[in-house]
């Protein structure tokens, strides 16, 4: 049943009014109608999908995330730290699981069913499969340094002393091998959690007089648990002395006390000229002036080991 | 030599040798599957690439219409960066836009020599390079924050070289 023009106008003021104006487009039957719209003949050249958008005001591209994940998948190990750093959506590919695997099916699985001779056990494909992806990348970025020869080379070259620099100091142990010491170090790259700990937590805590509790809460405290390997961003230092020498006081604390950070060594020339000795300077963390120093006379050898380094679990406490 | 007409998603048609086209594994499934082999008037719609792709695509097809197809094998070997012949070099000196519609294009297509090359392309200008020339050579806004940036780069600090 159709409606003519003036009842058409009150049903939509009515209905105008009735709404509180909340219905103030309305359409009359006359005016809706079918128009077929003619193709255009111009050929269009534009391309059909967005690939690669481009902000013409700002000139800045905006890659598919499609074409990252292609570009991902042929990142050569030594690139991904670049590959990642490029924007959050190639942090994002990196972190990802389908990126681990795809780097260690390049580059570590051997010729025979996934076997590869130069890896150890625990780093064998069927070992890795059923982990989570932070353990994955962990034992994928182990695994490149046996198989990948860019990476083998550095193993070969070794680590320098400032790559411990402004990390901070975790804890310190002696071994006593026939007449000589090793002295490890133990160094991490995060300090966020101390950091938090640091200003957030110590304000909340209440005040207690009673050290026994003061003990017990010492005992149970203990950092976020990392997933994956645990020991992901540590670094250790090995010196290899004749003499003792003991740890300062200083730096006898435990993990979560974490507060000095190595602000410099120096390798010396001894007086006779026949060794060298090592020193550490150690600072805290937010102070700029050196509060250790911890001198290592005629030292025989050092060694930086990374956690991915092949010899860092001979020595990992 | 029979023949297939490709359209393009502006709405040329290509007509085009089969067994190159058939290098495409969604051209070739789409012959398969709906019987258009034999049909010499068939067109078969390729509504992701535009006609300037398209013809960029079927050229390197032609070039590389007697290479061998790659073998699962081939797939998860180590896949170097470096061995690119100087006429797929000269094919790809094109601009970037180009470049990063070809590995759709070759994506969408199942085309997986082409893949690999211009993913490797795009590999090789990223090698050696820092984040910031990369963005630089690939016009890419930074947008983390330097705490996130920080993170990122302690996490991948495995790569670096001292």
């Amino acid at each position: 049943m159709g409606l003519d023009a003036d009842d058409c106008d009150d049903f939509i003021q009515n209905k105008l009014f009735r709404t509180r104006g909340k219905c103030a487009i309305y359409a009359r039957q006359s005016d809706v109608f079918v128009e077929v719209k003619q193709k255009s003949a111009l050929r269009v050249t534009a391309p059909t999908l967005p690939m690669a958008e481009s902000n013409k005001n700002s000139n800045v591209t905006n890659v598919r995330h499609d074409i990252w994940f292609h570009i991902a998948m042929r990142i050569d190990p030594e690139d991904v730290q670049a590959f990642s750093l490029i924007c959050k959506e190639t942090a994002r590919l990196v972190a990802s699981r389908a990126f681990w695997r795809n780097l260690y099916r390049r580059h570590c699985t051997g010729v025979t069913s996934g076997w590869n001779l130069d890896l150890p056990a625990q780093l064998q494909l069927e070992q890795i499969r059923n982990c989570d992806t932070r353990a994955l990348r962990s034992l994928v970025v182990e695994a490149l340094f046996h198989c990948h020869r860019p990476l083998k080379v550095r193993l070969e070259r070794g680590y320098h002393l400032d790559w411990l620099l402004e990390r901070t100091f975790v804890s310190c142990w002696q071994k006593n091998y026939q007449c000589l010491w090793i002295m490890c170090y133990k160094f991490w790259n995060r300090l966020h959690n101390v950091q938090v700990r640091d200003e957030s937590e110590e304000s909340k805590v209440p005040v207690v007089n009673n050290w026994e509790t003061l003990a017990e809460d010492d005992a149970g405290y203990q950092l976020a648990p990392a997933q994956g390997n645990a020991n992901e961003g540590v670094v250790l230092l090995i010196v290899i002395c004749p003499q003792y020498v003991p740890t300062p006081t200083q730096l006898s604390y435990d993990q979560q006390g974490a507060r000095f950070r190595l602000q410099a060594t120096r390798e010396l020339l001894s007086t006779d000229m026949r060794a060298n000795n090592l020193e550490l300077d150690f600072a805290e963390h937010r102070s700029q002036g050196v509060a250790v120093t911890v001198k290592y006379p005629r030292i025989r050898k050092y060694k930086v080991l990374p956690w991915w380094h092949p010899d860092f679990q001979k020595f990992v406490k | 030599m029979p023949s297939i007409k490709l359209q393009s998603s502006d709405d040329e048609i290509f007509d085009t040798d089969i067994q190159i086209a058939k290098c495409s594994g969604t051209i070739k499934t789409m012959l398969e599957d709906c019987g258009m082999e034999d049909d010499e008037n068939a067109v078969v719609p390729l509504p992701n690439v535009n006609s300037t792709i398209l013809r960029k695509v079927l050229t390197w097809a032609h070039y590389h219409k007697d290479d061998p197809q790659p073998t699962e094998d081939d797939e998860s070997k180590e896949k170097r960066t470096d061995d690119i012949i100087s006429w797929d070099a000269d094919f790809l000196k094109v601009d970037q836009g180009t470049l990063f519609e070809l590995i759709l294009a070759a994506n969408y297509l199942d085309i997986k020599g082409l893949l690999e090359l211009t993913c490797k392309t795009v590999a090789n200008m990223i090698k050696g390079k820092t984040p910031e020339e990369i963005r630089k050579t690939f016009n890419i806004k930074k947008d983390f924050t330097p705490a996130e940036e920080e993170q990122v780069r302690k996490e991948n600090e495995w790569c670096e070289e001292k």
